[in-house]
């Protein structure tokens, strides 16, 4: 499309010779160039490449003795965690809502909101769970009553120490999905 | 396309495009024309690689190190963006300076291209200047001393060098707020007004072209494509390739977190290295006329040059004068870099100064990898028995006591402490110069009499006494026989768990010898030990309770020296230094469990 004022210069882009010149230097520009796409876009997508760290852990959060019967509890989940470099022991990790059911049933909610990832808060007047960002609400078995989340609140696994202390299996798990899906 | 042709209507972007590959080259393309476009884009790569740095990189002391350390060690080619940037420097100083050369042999700053020629200076400091600020930011032991250096040479300019100095640091003290300070200007100034007086460069060498070689056939023309372009990117991919190869072959280094109480021998990085050299090559006095005349007189007479050089041949025999000053100094800041390097590996003292900054700077990685605690950097090092503990020995032990072949001798020699060999040499002869002979603890004769068979019995007994867990078991049924050896022949003398005649004759309580406990006693109150032949000053008010129990975890290590050959105690050498890590990394991770 340049071709016109091109013409005029002796030797201009018609020879060979600087074809292949001009060929050859944007091939390896080219292979440069990927060179450097290649490994940057796997450093800015990192996170994407990460394998999933150890993902659910049994946590300690209470005494069976020390556990209301039949109203709900907020326990903090407190575990070592790994924030990219820092290494901190004894950090809240997260909140559980446990529930003695019986002589020895339990029920453990994960008290992060699976609409957005709010805080859902013990509506104990009322006997329900609320999420107070979007009006979720649930019941105190965790299943949904109203609201938009996409599903109950997540139950998570518990067992009791020969001690008589509480455990739990906190994971944490994807928001906005209809089936529980672990976050890595 | 109809696409591109209404693109085209509304930015006019084809003409644009076509007078920048279409501009006519006097005299045609050339070789010698690269280094421009070749600076540009290694400065774009640093750019890139260095706003991709910013993802992970955080300019505060407390995590500077260890974001430099995760990028490096845990994020995803972390070490090849870095190792770009890092060597990317580098090659910014010496396409820099093939660029300046090749316009000054040239002439290529004569009318009417003075002002093009500033702007290339301007830049030039400007470059430097990025430098200097850029290797700051990882806050480590390298990064600190050189910008102490760097930084008081800026505050000894006369009349305004300490308002410049506290202005860049921050205040008084090496502190966050240095750190700030250098992050912003690295990241935001400096680059900022490079870019601007970079597209005044361009502009200006697109007005007048670039200068052909006297005697060039100025009839011939090129244009820029393909004939120029080609040979640009041709010599811009192999920079970049060489800096790929370097990064790989190499990596960029990461010395141990600043510590400014480590004793450290500071240089400044290789492109400074000819005004450090000149530096130690010049008397004292004259110093400020090295670090400061010489880059404002280098500098103004380069500004100057297009006056001194005045008439209108760039023929190079006819401007010897102006071009021959100038590949010397060329040469000379080759030579001093090349003699610099050169004093340095030939000086032990900076090579043993050396080694132990990389020891230091491997233990921290190592420490590292397992998880920084949120104390920082520094608190991780302060928690580590192997360097808490050698930093220890070296301010407060070394004066009389030798570990690892350092240290003067008045008292018993550290190396293998507690180790089989250690206790068979006391057992040998305890007066021996390495062990008690120097001091004032006097009156055990040598055991020898007791003969091969009971003085190893005796010697896995007494090693056993500081056994703990997670150790490398010893000999049960030979220890067993030496204890019968020991409460025989030995507590006449020596004391334990409360039996035998403690400190009547002067022998130490043997009580768990040479574990941490008994190491903790001994430095915290040596008289409890040795009585009043002690001459070994208690370090119970000196020293901390964690750091008597940083050094006590310490010297205890030396009990895993393997049995010696020969030479009573041979130092340790690096292989086994990584083993004795390596062992007490798992102890500690025992222990965390």
């Amino acid at each position: 499309m340049a071709s016109e004022k091109v013409g005029e210069i002796p030797g201009g882009p018609s020879t060979g010779r600087r074809n292949i010149l001009g060929i050859i230097a944007g091939l390896s520009a080219a292979a440069a160039g990927a060179l450097w796409f290649v490994p940057g876009l796997r450093y800015v997508a990192d996170p994407l490449l990460r394998r999933p760290s150890a993902g659910a852990r049994w946590k300690r959060v209470a005494k069976l003795d020390d556990l209301p019967s039949e109203l709900p509890i907020a326990c903090a989940v407190i575990g070592e965690r790994v924030d990219a470099w820092t290494r901190s022991p004894a950090q809240r990790l997260g909140t559980v809502f446990l529930r003695k059911k019986g002589e020895r049933g339990l029920v453990a909610l994960q008290a992060e909101c699976p609409h957005l990832g709010c805080s859902i808060q013990l509506d104990a007047d009322a006997h329900r769970f609320a999420c107070p960002c979007h009006e979720s609400f649930f019941d105190l078995e965790g299943k949904q009553t109203s609201g938009p989340s996409p599903r109950g609140m997540d139950a998570l696994e518990t067992r009791i120490t020969a001690e008589g202390d509480v455990e739990v299996k906190f994971e944490r798990f994807r928001t906005q999905t209809r089936d529980r899906v672990e976050l890595g | 396309m109809r696409v591109f042709d209404w693109l085209d209507d509304r930015t006019g972007y084809r003409a644009l495009t076509r007078a920048a590959l279409d501009q006519e080259i006097q005299g045609g393309a050339r070789w010698a024309y690269v280094f421009g476009s070749g600076l540009a884009v290694v400065f774009l790569s640093q750019l890139v690689t260095g706003l991709m740095l910013m993802v992970t990189y955080t300019p505060s002391v407390h995590d500077a190190w260890s974001s430099v350390f995760y990028l490096q060690h845990r994020v995803t080619a972390g070490w090849f963006v870095r190792g770009l940037h890092h060597y990317g420097a580098y090659a910014m100083m010496l396409v820099m300076g093939l660029h300046m050369l090749q316009v000054a042999v040239y002439g290529a700053y004569k009318r009417p291209r003075e002002v093009n020629w500033w702007a290339g200076l301007a830049l030039m400091a400007l470059i430097v200047g990025m430098g200097l600020t850029g290797y700051l930011l990882p806050w480590d032991m390298k990064g600190y001393w050189a910008t102490t250096v760097a930084t008081n040479i800026a505050g000894s300019t006369p009349l305004v060098g300490p308002a410049i100095r506290d202005l860049v640091v921050g205040g008084p003290e090496y502190g966050q707020s240095t750190l700030t300070r250098m992050f912003t200007l690295h990241v935001g100034v400096l680059p900022g007004l490079v870019g601007l007086v970079l597209v005044g460069h361009v502009v200006l060498f697109r007005r007048h072209g670039p200068t052909p070689p006297a005697g060039a056939d100025l009839a011939k023309k090129q244009r820029y494509f393909p004939a120029q372009i080609g040979r640009d990117l041709l010599f811009a991919v192999a920079v970049l390739s060489v800096l790929a190869l370097f990064t790989v072959q190499l990596g960029a280094p990461l010395d141990a977190p600043a510590d400014p109480a480590i004793l450290y021998p500071p240089r400044p990085e290789a492109y400074f290295l000819w005004l450090y050299e000149l530096l130690n090559l010049v008397p004292g006095k004259l110093e400020m006329l090295v670090t400061l005349g010489l880059p404002a007189i280098g500098g103004g007479l380069l500004f100057a040059l297009p006056f001194f050089d005045r008439k209108p041949t760039t023929r190079v025999r006819d401007r010897l004068l102006f071009v021959a000053p100038i590949l010397l100094a060329a040469v000379a800041i080759l030579a001093l870099t090349a003699v610099s390097l050169r004093a340095d590996a030939n000086d032990p003292e900076y090579q043993a100064q050396r080694r132990d900054a990389d020891l230091r700077a491997e233990r921290s990685i190592l420490l590292a990898k397992r998880g920084i605690p949120p104390g920082g950097p520094l608190a991780m090092l302060d928690d580590d028995p192997l360097t808490r503990g050698a930093d220890l020995f070296a301010s407060k032990c070394a004066s009389c006591h030798v570990l690892d072949g350092e240290g003067e001798r008045w008292a018993p020699e550290h190396t293998g402490f507690g180790s089989r060999a250690w206790v068979r040499a006391v057992l040998h002869d305890p007066d021996d110069v390495r062990l008690f002979g120097l001091t004032g603890i006097v009156g055990m004769p040598s055991q020898d009499r007791l003969g091969d068979d009971q003085l190893t019995s005796v010697t896995e007994y007494v090693f056993s006494l500081g056994h703990e867990p997670q150790d490398p078991a010893f000999d049960a049924a030979l220890a067993t026989r030496g204890q019968h050896v020991f409460e025989t022949k030995c507590m006449n003398c020596h004391a334990f768990e409360g039996d035998g005649d403690y400190l009547a004759e002067g022998g130490p309580d043997m009580t768990g010898y040479a574990s941490r406990t008994w190491i903790l006693r001994q430095t915290a109150n040596p008289a409890g030990h040795y009585g009043e032949a002690n001459e070994m000053p208690p370090y119970a008010e000196e020293l901390t309770e964690h750091d008597l129990r940083m050094l006590a975890a310490y010297l205890r290590l030396q009990r895993f020296e393997p049995p010696s050959t020969g030479a009573l105690v041979p130092p340790l050498n690096r292989k086994q230094r990584a083993a004795l890590a390596e062992h007490e990394a798992k102890v500690r991770a025992e222990e965390d469990e």
